[in-house]
C-alpha cells in the first residue's frame, strides 16, 4: 500500500494505491465510506491514522471496489509531504563508504562515528517530482547529491527500544539531501549548506511499511543523466533504523510526520576525482527498491 | 509594545500591553477593526502588519475594551509551539568564543555565521519546569540569548534593511547539553531534547526597540550572576545574520533565530552546571526577564 499527494486543478488530494500502483483510490472518498472527515494534508493524515485504520483502508482497495484512477501517467504529483512538519532529522556519514571517500576529499583519516550524526534540514516545502532544483549558480558551483531512505514516524515515541521502533514507523520515501559543499565546510556546522530553498527533495509515494520487510534491507541508487553514481544497500547504513529511533527518542520526542533522512551512500560528486557538482539541466534518476524511481532536474 | 500568550478559559490567547501589568486582547482590537481573529501569536504575527499594529497602537489608550490585569494571568512561552525549528547562530560572542576555547580548545573565530537549529515542536515557558536529563548528562549548560523574530516573508534581501522584515525580539535561552553536544560532531543532538528551548513571555515590538540592537543580556542561576553582556557585542549582528540567511532559505512570518549567547557559561564557574532545583533566570535589558526551574 503507497499513499502519495497529487494536485488536481490547483487542489491537493491525497491518493492511496494497492501494491502494483495500478488501483488508485482518492483517500478522503474512501474514507468517507468509514464515517471520517477529509483530511487536510498528509501530515494531518499520518497524524490520524492507526492500525485499525490502515487495515480498513487496506482491506477496502483489496476489495472488489472500483479504483477512482487506473492511469498513473495522469496524474501530477507533489512530493508525498509537501509540507514537513518541521525541520527534516538527517543522519550524517552513516554509510562506510561514504565516510571513506568524505576522507579522500578531504585528506582526513576520520573513522566511522561511533554515535550517529544529527543535524537538520530547513525546509518549509519540499521539492517533489516533477519541481526543477536550483543550483544557486550566483553563490556556489558545488551543490551535490545524496540519495537517502527517509524514515516517515507514524505516532508519538519517546524512549523507544530498538526492538519497538517498527511500532512507531508510518512508511518510507526516497529522497534527495542536496548539499552545498563549500558553505557546508564554510560554516562548520552543516544546516546553511543543507537548507537552501528547494534542496530537499521527495519522491511522489510513501510505501507503508506493511510492504516493507523490517529490517529494511533495500537497493538504493542514484544515476545522473542515466549514469549510475551511487548504489548500494540500505542494509550497509552503520547505525540502523532502529539504533537511531531509539538514540533519538532518548531525549527528543518524534511527532507523526516527522521524517528522519539515515544517510546516503558512496558515490556524491565531491568524492569523485576530479570532483563533479550538478549543473542546470541534470537530470537525476533516484530509486529504492519496492518504494519508487523518480527524476528531478536541476536548473539554473 | 509588547505581546504575549495567555491561556484564557482554556484558549490560547495573544495580548498585548504597554506596561506589562495592564494587558488587552488583541482579538478585542482586531474587532473593533473588524478584522477576524487569531487563535494564536504565530497567526498574529503572519497577518499583521504596519498599518495594524499602528491601529492597535492608536487604539491602547483611546478604544474601550476590557482591561486585563497581567498578574492574574498565567503566560506561557511567546510562541508556545514554534512554527518549525528554531534557528540558532553558534559563537557569536568573542569573549564566549575564548571561554569555550579554553573548556574544549579549537574553538576559531568564524568568518561567516554558524548556523543549526533546535527542534522544538514547544516552547519551554517562564516558571515552568525542564529537565536536563541528568541520567545522560553531566553537563547541563545554559545561553542566555536575544531571539529575533520575523515578521514577514524574507528572501534575498541584498542588503536592504533587515529591521522591516523583523516583527520583534524576545528573550530565549538555548539550553545545551555539551557532553552530548560534543560527542556529535554536530551540535543539533545536545541542544534538541525536549524542553532545551525555553523563551520569555513578552516580544517586545520592534517598535520599541532601537536598532541597530544593543541591549544589557545577563543569566543568573539562583540569583547569582552567570552571564552579563550585551547584544551590541555580537560579531554578526542581526542585520548581518537575517541578510545571510535569508539569501538562501526563505524565512517565514514567526520564524524564530537566536543570536549568540555572551560569556559565563557554566563551564567557566566550578560546580557551574545546572542540576536539579536550579533556577535559572535570562534576562534582556527592555524585553523580558525569566525563571526556569531545573528537574
Amino acid at each position: 500500500m503507497y499513499f502519495a499527494t497529487i494536485f488536481e486543478q490547483d487542489e491537493e488530494k491525497l491518493i492511496v494505491a494497492d501494491k502494483t500502483k495500478t488501483k488508485i483510490f482518492y483517500l478522503d472518498k474512501l474514507c468517507a465510506d468509514f464515517g471520517i472527515q477529509p483530511f487536510f494534508d498528509m501530515v494531518d493524515f499520518i497524524n490520524e491514522q492507526d492500525d485499525e485504520l490502515i487495515k480498513k483502508i487496506s482491506d477496502e482497495i483489496n476489495s472488489d471496489r472500483k479504483p477512482d484512477i487506473t492511469d498513473i501517467s495522469q496524474l501530477n504529483f507533489a512530493a508525498a509531504i509537501p509540507y514537513p512538519l518541521r525541520n527534516v532529522i538527517c543522519l550524517g556519514k552513516n554509510y562506510k563508504d561514504h565516510v571513506a571517500e568524505v576522507n579522500a576529499a578531504f585528506g582526513s583519516n576520520k573513522p566511522d562515528p561511533k554515535a550517529p550524526i544529527y543535524f537538520s534540514k530547513a525546509a518549509m516545502y519540499a521539492s517533489g517530482p516533477n519541481d526543477e532544483i536550483s543550483v544557486y549558480s550566483e553563490v556556489t558551483s558545488q551543490v551535490d547529491y545524496e540519495v537517502e531512505l527517509i524514515a516517515i514516524i507514524g505516532k508519538p515515541a519517546l524512549n523507544v527500544a530498538k526492538d519497538e521502533a517498527e511500532d512507531y514507523i508510518f512508511g518510507y520515501a526516497v529522497g534527495h539531501d542536496f548539499s552545498v559543499r563549500d558553505i557546508q565546510s564554510e560554516r562548520k556546522q552543516w544546516l546553511f549548506g543543507k537548507s537552501f530553498d528547494g534542496h530537499f527533495a521527495m519522491g511522489a509515494w510513501i510505501a507503508h511499511k506493511s510492504i516493507i520487510p523490517f529490517p529494511v534491507e533495500l537497493e538504493i541508487s542514484l544515476k545522473v543523466n542515466g549514469e549510475i553514481r551511487q548504489q548500494s544497500n540500505t542494509k550497509n547504513m552503520i547505525f540502523d533504523i532502529p539504533t537511531t529511533i531509539s538514540d533519538l527518542t532518548r531525549g527528543m520526542t518524534l511527532y507523526p510526520a516527522d521524517m528522519i533522512m539515515t544517510g546516503t551512500p558512496s558515490g556524491v560528486g565531491m568524492g569523485r576525482n576530479p570532483q563533479e557538482f550538478l549543473k542546470p539541466g541534470d537530470v537525476l534518476t533516484a530509486s529504492i527498491e519496492g518504494i519508487e524511481t523518480f527524476d528531478v532536474t536541476m536548473c539554473d | 509594545m509588547y505581546f504575549a500568550s495567555a491561556v484564557i478559559n482554556g484558549e490560547e490567547t495573544v495580548i498585548v500591553s504597554t506596561d506589562k501589568s495592564k494587558a488587552y486582547k488583541v482579538n478585542d482590537f482586531l474587532s473593533v477593526c473588524k478584522i477576524n481573529p487569531v487563535c494564536n501569536m504565530k497567526e498574529f504575527i503572519n497577518m499583521q502588519n504596519d498599518t495594524i499594529i499602528e491601529k492597535i497602537k492608536s487604539m491602547i489608550n483611546t478604544e474601550y475594551v476590557e482591561e486585563i490585569d497581567v498578574k492574574q494571568l498565567t503566560l506561557t512561552a511567546a510562541i508556545p509551539k514554534p512554527l518549525r525549528n528554531v534557528f540558532c547562530v553558534g559563537k557569536n560572542y568573542k569573549d564566549h568564543i575564548n571561554e569555550m576555547n579554553k573548556a574544549f580548545g579549537s574553538y576559531d573565530l568564524p568568518k561567516k555565521p554558524m548556523y543549526f537549529t533546535k527542534a522544538s515542536l514547544s516552547a519551554t515557558g517562564p516558571n515552568q519546569k525542564v529537565s536536563v536529563y541528568s541520567e545522560m548528562s553531566q553537563k547541563a549548560d545554559y545561553e542566555a540569548e536575544l531571539i529575533i523574530i520575523m515578521g514577514k516573508q524574507t528572501h534575498k534581501l541584498n542588503g536592504k534593511n533587515a529591521e522591516d522584515y523583523i516583527f520583534g525580539y524576545a528573550c530565549g535561552n538555548d539550553l545545551s547539553l555539551r557532553d552530548i553536544q560534543n560527542e556529535r560532531g554536530q551540535v543539533f543532538y545536545g541542544k534538541s531534547f525536549d524542553g532545551l528551548f525555553a523563551m520569555g513571555a513578552w516580544i517586545a515590538h520592534k517598535s520599541i526597540i532601537k536598532y541597530p540592537v544593543e541591549l544589557n543580556i545577563r543569566s543568573y542561576v539562583n540569583d547569582s550572576l552567570r552571564q552579563n553582556g550585551n547584544t551590541g557585542d555580537m560579531i554578526f549582528d542581526p542585520h548581518y545574520i537575517v541578510n545571510d540567511l535569508s539569501c538562501a532559505i526563505t524565512l517565514m512570518p514567526a520564524d524564530m533565530i537566536m543570536t549568540g549567547s555572551p560569556a559565563g557559561s557554566a563551564c567557566n564557574h566550578a560546580n557551574g552546571f545546572l542540576t536539579s532545583g536550579d533556577r535559572l533566570k535570562t534576562y534582556i535589558e527592555n524585553i523580558d526577564e525569566f525563571t526556569i526551574i531545573i528537574e
